[in-house]
């Protein structure tokens, strides 16, 4: 006796869409989702150009005040008799600083700082007899006599270790009356800020 | 087949369209507008904020010069200058007999430089407080150069050979 398997029968499906029509759904779709995102992008380009018009707004508050504060001191000059946006008198300004700072420069060096120095360094047998500083530069100038060529010697080894002068050079020599030399010596001074 | 496209696509790509259309107007007629007048304010700020700062650094600079130069003796008190000096000298013990005067043109509107020749004797230590002394007594005094010599053989004392330079305020 042969065996009969009795099934439920199965559902009956079909789909009659082609290929095409599940492709076109998908860009259908991507379609609206980029004009989705282009609306959203929309609405946020004019939330930003509305912040960037406060922020415009607060920065223009800003700018009034520095203008006004910018007017203010132009005024405040014009009072003083100087007029800021003439450049002939900002020049002529330059010029005064200038000039003024040349001779405060100059009260930058001191005499008594240099002969102080200069004691502690010139040896028994040495006389100087002319100081001539560059105020400038710092280069000073030193003339004397020696009893003999091994104080010269003394002198310009006591300059150079003294840590306050540097490029001790000796300029020029000659033996004097009783065998004496006379000599010139130029050298760099390290001035101290005072 | 455009038609088909159409009928398929037409609202989707229509709303596509829309947005751009959206998010050019939006550029165009808000932000773009917007970040020009912004960078316009930016641009006029650090101008004003420059120009304030070159105004306080002239008026700085204006008024010091007028202070400091106004400390200085007028072209007129040349005479007062010596006074001074004499009487610094009086003060260490030491006399000052003539003083020679040349005067030297400088690159100032404000000054008038004045050389002074003198020359001092005394014992070194006068002499270099007289030094000190000088050298305090104005910023627009300053000791060019110095000579020193031997007053008189086996002396004790030294003569020195001073020049100054004297800035004299112009008198306008």
């Amino acid at each position: 006796m042969a065996d009969v398997m009795v099934r439920e029968p199965e559902p009956f499906r079909t789909n009659f869409a082609s290929g095409d029509y599940d492709r076109a759904r998908v860009i259908a779709g991507g379609l609206y989702a980029a004009a989705f995102a282009g609306a959203v992008l929309a609405a946020a380009i004019v939330w930003w150009g509305t912040q960037e018009r406060h922020e415009v707004a607060a920065m223009q508050e800003n700018l009034i005040r520095v203008q006004q504060q910018s007017a203010r001191l132009r005024s405040d000059l014009q009072s003083l008799g100087f007029s800021p946006d003439d450049q002939r008198a900002v020049d002529g300004l330059t010029k005064r600083v200038e000039g003024l700072n040349r001779i405060i420069e100059y009260k930058g060096f001191s005499w008594t700082m240099l002969l102080n120095d200069l004691e502690s360094s010139v040896p028994r047998n040495v006389s100087l007899q002319n100081i001539q500083p560059d105020l400038k530069t710092g280069v000073v100038r030193l003339q004397g006599v020696a009893l003999t060529l091994q104080d010269l010697t003394t002198l310009m080894t006591a300059l150079e270790q003294s840590g306050r002068f540097t490029d001790v050079f000796l300029q020029q020599q000659r033996t004097a009356d009783r065998d004496r030399v006379e000599f010139s010596i130029q050298t760099t001074y390290r001035r101290v800020e005072r | 087949m455009s038609r088909g496209l159409i009928h398929r696509y037409g609202l989707a790509a229509g709303l596509v369209v829309i947005a751009l259309l959206l998010n050019l107007i939006a550029y165009a007629v808000v932000w773009a507008p917007s970040r020009a007048a912004q960078n316009e304010a930016e641009s006029q700020w650090r101008t004003a904020r420059e120009e304030i700062g070159r105004y306080k650094a002239y008026r700085q600079a204006y008024q010091e010069v007028g202070e400091i130069t106004a400390r200085a003796l007028p072209k007129t008190k040349l005479p007062d200058m010596v006074t001074t000096l004499a009487s610094l000298a009086k003060k260490r013990g030491l006399a000052i007999p003539g003083v020679t005067y040349q005067s030297e043109r400088i690159e100032s509107s404000d000054f008038q430089k004045v050389g002074l020749a003198f020359s001092i004797s005394g014992p070194y230590a006068d002499v270099r407080r007289f030094l000190n002394d000088l050298e305090r007594s104005s910023v627009f005094v300053a000791i060019e150069s110095l000579s020193l010599t031997r007053a008189a053989k086996e002396s004790a004392h030294i003569e020195v050979q001073l020049r100054v330079a004297a800035y004299l305020r112009n008198v306008s």
